[in-house]
């Protein structure tokens, strides 16, 4: 693989899920394969990591799972935004913009 | 049944695989497939492709396993892993869980044994009987019998309520059965015993109404199964034919079914005979079916749809027109007809009273039980409290990563349950070894002739008790600790890098348990102390005669219908013939001898003086006596003359009296000598009515003498002797004073007796055991107390030992810097030490508090020690303090071992 492992810090692959989720239902391949898309490669989820999160996350109550049908006509099992979910993803990014805003202003001063 | 089904369906869900799990497998799958596809896509061959897919996604049991953390899985299914799980680290601390089963097991098996005591004497239903059906009429609170023979006839023809309603009295009977003559246990039952109990004949019939309607007309008998196989070898023939009992002809009408052996428990009934044959089977006793004084224990069954209320509503309805049909007397005995009926459910012949009292004893035993148990619990929750601070990192990753806290906890929970349930095994097996001590222990039941016989069950009720203390003990232990372990303070256990700050924490904790530990221990401890040196005090206590060597020896002419006539000439047959025979040194007889069950009070009254002393009617003990009886017995007689020869049923009447009396009703005499010739009349109008001792008491009898009192229950009674020539008693008691060892002249003493009279059934016992009979009640409470005492001392070692042994490990670094800085080894050894004594001495102090406070609540069980006997106060700290000293030496010493560097090398 030619991406280069990014780690994430503690608490923002949730956020990442929630973002990936936040545009429609997806099952656990797909979510991976969206955060590695709109980050243009640049994050991939180890799978170690992402099963765990999404079953703390469901057992949460921010997102639901429910068994369909996927794409190329397979069984699959679709994780859903749940209202708290959008409410949980909204107060995270915020949360994101405060202190990415500070570290870069940390980081732009000579 | 629904067990069975319940676990068939759990087994079928499990091979169906959980459905959690499934969805985990399938949601896997889909993923691997999806990645492989990809691969394939990207130009890689099948085969490369899902070796790369399953490689990415990396070990698929380790997402599982977090999953199932997280999700919480299907209840059996996680059950059984942690089951394995459990055993696993169980097998992998062998030594700490054998400490840990140990210590429950010793306080489990204390409880099972008194389990299974308490469901043989009070719960356990009667054999061979439909027990739902039956209940047992109770007097009042119980201690008395429910009813005269004919208020049980208008009861049970009255009563509406009732399906029937059978009477009955246990006796014991001379069987005469040859060269076998022996004592057998039987009920008299009314004639429809049987048929209200629902018990079936194996052979024969049972009693016909009309066998127990006229005194003495039908000698008849049902023989129980197992006596019927035992004696006479299940002979099928025998129906018809006759055995003897109490010298009398009994027909033998039939056989009852297997397993029914009466309603006397727990002394084993062999046969029943009509009640109507009162006068042959209860010769002694005067005849009572006519009488309305209350003396049968009556049993029945409700009918269809009646209430228990209903019925004692009408029984006792039924009684109150029987008081106004027939008033009772003002004489106690008569009172108790007035004091309401109510029923309970049937059980074996013991007082309902007495059951009570009974099952206050083992309740109380229980609470001591309890305490060794909780101790044991103590010990184990230490031991769980430091494998969880060594297990601290592995559960707070799990936590991290998301696992509920709630799954943690049951899993140390199903850990500690396995540690219970092996305990549980244990204490099983303890128990089993108990009951079979308790089995072959007599009981001292008054009057018990009868061997009794008392069935110690390890069954399925049993079992399910251990399994419920189990589970219970188990939560007690392991909820702490699981808790402890698991509390979210994820960030600082992983960070520490030797999880100190949580050993800190816990161990408040694990001090605060072995204080408790030692304060309980103590106070058991006390206990134990007390209940010995009371034990010690009855077993030297001043009887007030000879406890040397002896024989004593219990015989019943009355079973064989002796008259006074041929009663007094077998007591001088009886006495001549065995003071002959070799190795005698001397003999006596009295109707009753000192410590034996029969004694009781007459009422007295002095010559010219009303019977009345300090507002009470005045009263002493009699004993009936022969020839040479202070001589034999070691009894001084202090003024006066001994009875003689001379003193026949015919001559003036005589009586000794104790100092005790002498000196109570005397007070004014310079000598008690004095008291000689002095006239006292034995008896009141009150015994005669009730038919307590002989016709002629009425008559003025001589003090001839004075003699030191024996004492019963360590007590001064106020007590006479009379002689047996003139107060005739057909069971009477020997003392037989031997040259050789007593055991050896046993035989010619048998041998003598039978050449009198063969059908005489006699039991001799040394005269220390005689004596023991009476100290055995506070030897057993003893060696309770001592016996757990000394289990709770060895656990609270056990446990002070391991809290100081894991305080050491947990300070190997702070010693090694304190060694390094100059610290010597006894320097580090006394801060251990201080550490463990400092524990210890809490525990004194709490223990101290508590032991004087209980103590002082059952001060009553001892006998002659205080309840804050210096002694003991003193003692017991003391010697629980050197042994804790023991228990903090061992590791204080490992501390001093500690290498300073390579204490600071250390992780």
């Amino acid at each position: 693989m030619p991406t280069p492992d990014t780690k994430l810090l503690q608490g923002t692959l949730d956020m990442l899920i929630l973002k990936a989720l936040s545009l429609g239902p997806l099952h656990g391949y797909g979510i991976g394969q969206r955060i590695m898309q709109m980050s243009e490669d640049a994050l991939r989820v180890e799978e170690g990591s992402l099963y765990p999160a999404l079953y703390r996350i469901e057992r949460q109550g921010w997102i639901t799972a429910e068994w369909g049908v996927s794409e190329n006509n397979l069984r699959a099992k679709f994780y859903k935004l749940t209202r708290a979910g959008r409410k949980q993803l909204q107060i995270e990014e915020e949360n994101w913009e405060r202190l990415a805003g500070a570290v870069f202003k940390v980081l732009q001063t000579n | 049944m629904f067990w069975l089904r319940l676990i068939c369906s759990r087994l079928y869900g499990l091979l169906r695989k959980n459905r959690i799990e499934q969805e985990i497998d399938d949601e896997m799958r889909f993923h691997l497939l999806m990645r492989t596809r990809e691969n394939i896509e990207r130009g890689m061959g099948p085969e490369e492709a899902e070796l790369e897919a399953r490689r990415r996604f990396g070990n698929v049991g380790r997402i599982k396993d977090l999953a199932r953390d997280i999700k919480g899985g299907g209840l059996m299914e996680t059950l059984l892993q942690d089951m394995r799980y459990g055993a696993r680290m169980l097998l992998k601390h062998k030594g700490s869980t054998a400490i840990a089963v140990l210590s429950l097991a010793l306080g489990i098996g204390a409880h099972t044994a008194l389990f299974s005591l308490a469901d043989a004497f009070l719960w356990r239903a009667l054999p061979g009987v439909d027990n739902d059906r039956l209940f047992t009429l109770v007097r009042g609170d119980g201690m008395i019998w429910p009813s005269s023979y004919p208020d049980y006839i208008v009861y049970r023809d009255r009563s509406q309520s009732l399906a029937g309603l059978a009477a009955y009295d246990p006796v014991t009977l001379a069987f005469g059965n040859k060269e076998r003559s022996r004592l057998v246990m039987g009920e008299l039952v009314t004639g429809n015993f049987f048929e209200v109990l629902g018990v079936g004949m194996s052979q024969g019939r049972a009693f016909l109404p009309d066998e127990d309607r006229t005194p003495g007309a039908h000698p008849v008998v049902v023989l129980s199964h197992d006596f019927w196989v035992s004696e006479f070898g299940g002979d099928p023939q025998l129906i018809g034919k006759t055995v003897t009992l109490n010298n009398q002809s009994f027909t033998v009408i039939g056989v009852a079914k297997p397993g029914f052996a009466g309603i006397s428990k727990p002394l084993p009934v062999e046969f029943w005979i009509p009640t109507m044959m009162q006068a042959v089977a209860k010769p002694n006793v005067p005849p009572s079916l006519n009488s309305r004084s209350v003396g049968l224990f009556v049993i029945g069954s409700l009918k269809e749809g009646v209430s228990r209320e209903q019925a004692e509503a009408e029984l006792n309805a039924i009684n109150r027109q029987l008081l106004q049909e027939y008033p009772p007397s003002s004489e106690e005995i008569d009172s108790w007809r007035t004091l309401p009926l109510s029923l309970a459910p049937a059980q074996g012949t013991l007082f309902t009273g007495l059951r009570i009292r009974l099952a206050v004893a083992i309740t109380l035993a229980m609470v001591l039980a309890w305490m060794v148990l909780l101790i044991g619990c103590a010990n184990v929750a230490n031991l769980l409290l430091a494998r969880g601070a060594t297990r601290y990192k592995e559960i707070a990753l799990r936590l991290a990563v998301g696992a509920s806290r709630l799954r943690l906890i049951r899993q140390l929970l199903t850990e500690s349950l396995l540690l219970a349930l092996l305990a549980a095994a244990g204490g099983l097996l303890l128990t089993f070894w108990i009951n079979q001590l308790l089995m072959s222990i007599q009981l001292p039941l008054p009057g018990a002739w009868v061997a009794t016989e008392v069935e110690l069950r390890l069954d399925g009720r049993v079992f399910g008790f251990a399994l419920m203390l189990s589970v219970l003990t188990s939560l007690i232990f392991g909820l702490a600790p699981a808790w402890a372990a698991t509390k979210p303070d994820v960030v600082s256990a992983l960070k520490d890098e030797s999880g100190m700050s949580g050993g800190r924490k816990w161990f408040s904790l694990r001090n605060l348990l072995v204080v408790a530990q030692i304060a309980t221990s103590l106070t058991l401890l006390v206990g134990a102390g007390l209940s010995t040196r009371s034990l010690r005090n009855i077993q030297n206590m001043d009887l007030g005669f000879d406890t040397g060597n002896g024989l004593v020896m219990t015989l019943d002419l009355g079973r064989l219908k002796y008259d006074k006539e041929r009663g007094l000439q077998f007591y001088t047959q009886f006495i001549e013939q065995l003071a002959t025979t070799p190795g005698v040194r001397s003999i006596t007889i009295a109707d009753h001898l000192p410590l034996d069950t029969g004694w009781g009070f007459r009422n007295i009254s002095i010559e010219g003086q009303p019977p009345v002393a300090d507002g009470r009617p005045m009263n002493a003990v009699q004993q009936n006596i022969g020839l040479r009886y202070f001589g034999t017995m070691g009894i001084p007689l202090l003024r006066g003359r001994d009875f003689t020869a001379q003193d026949t049923a015919s001559s003036e009447r005589v009586v000794i009296i104790n100092e005790t009396m002498a000196r109570r009703h005397w007070p004014k005499l310079k000598d008690i000598g004095e008291v000689i010739g002095q006239r006292i009349r034995i008896g009141s109008d009150l015994e005669q009515r009730l038919h307590i001792g002989s016709d002629q008491d009425a008559q003025l009898t001589t003090i001839i003498g004075v003699a030191v009192e024996t004492k019963t229950y360590g007590l001064k009674y106020d007590g006479m002797w009379t002689p047996i020539s003139q107060n005739f008693s057909p069971s009477f008691q020997a003392l037989v004073r031997t040259n050789a060892e007593e055991t050896s002249t046993v035989p010619a003493l048998r041998r003598e007796v039978a050449a009198l009279d063969p059908n005489l059934p006699i039991k001799i016992i040394t005269l220390r055991e005689h004596i023991r009979s009476h100290t055995r009640a506070a030897e057993m409470f003893a060696g309770l107390l001592t016996s757990l005492g000394g289990v709770g001392l060895l656990l609270t070692a056990i446990g002070l030992y391991g809290v100081m042994s894991y305080a050491v490990a947990q300070r190997t670094r702070e010693i090694g810097i304190r060694m390094s800085l100059g610290a010597r080894a006894p320097d580090v050894l006394k801060m251990i030490i201080r550490h463990g004594m400092r524990l210890t001495l809490a525990g004194l102090a709490i223990g101290l508090v508590a032991a004087l406070a209980i103590m002082r609540v059952v001060r009553s069980l001892f006998y002659e020690v205080s309840a804050h006997d210096p002694i003991t106060f003193v003692a017991v700290p003391l010697a629980l303090s050197a042994v804790a000293l023991l228990a903090c030496y061992v590791p204080a010493r490992r501390a001093t071992k500690v290498d300073p560097l390579a204490a600071l090398r250390h992780e």
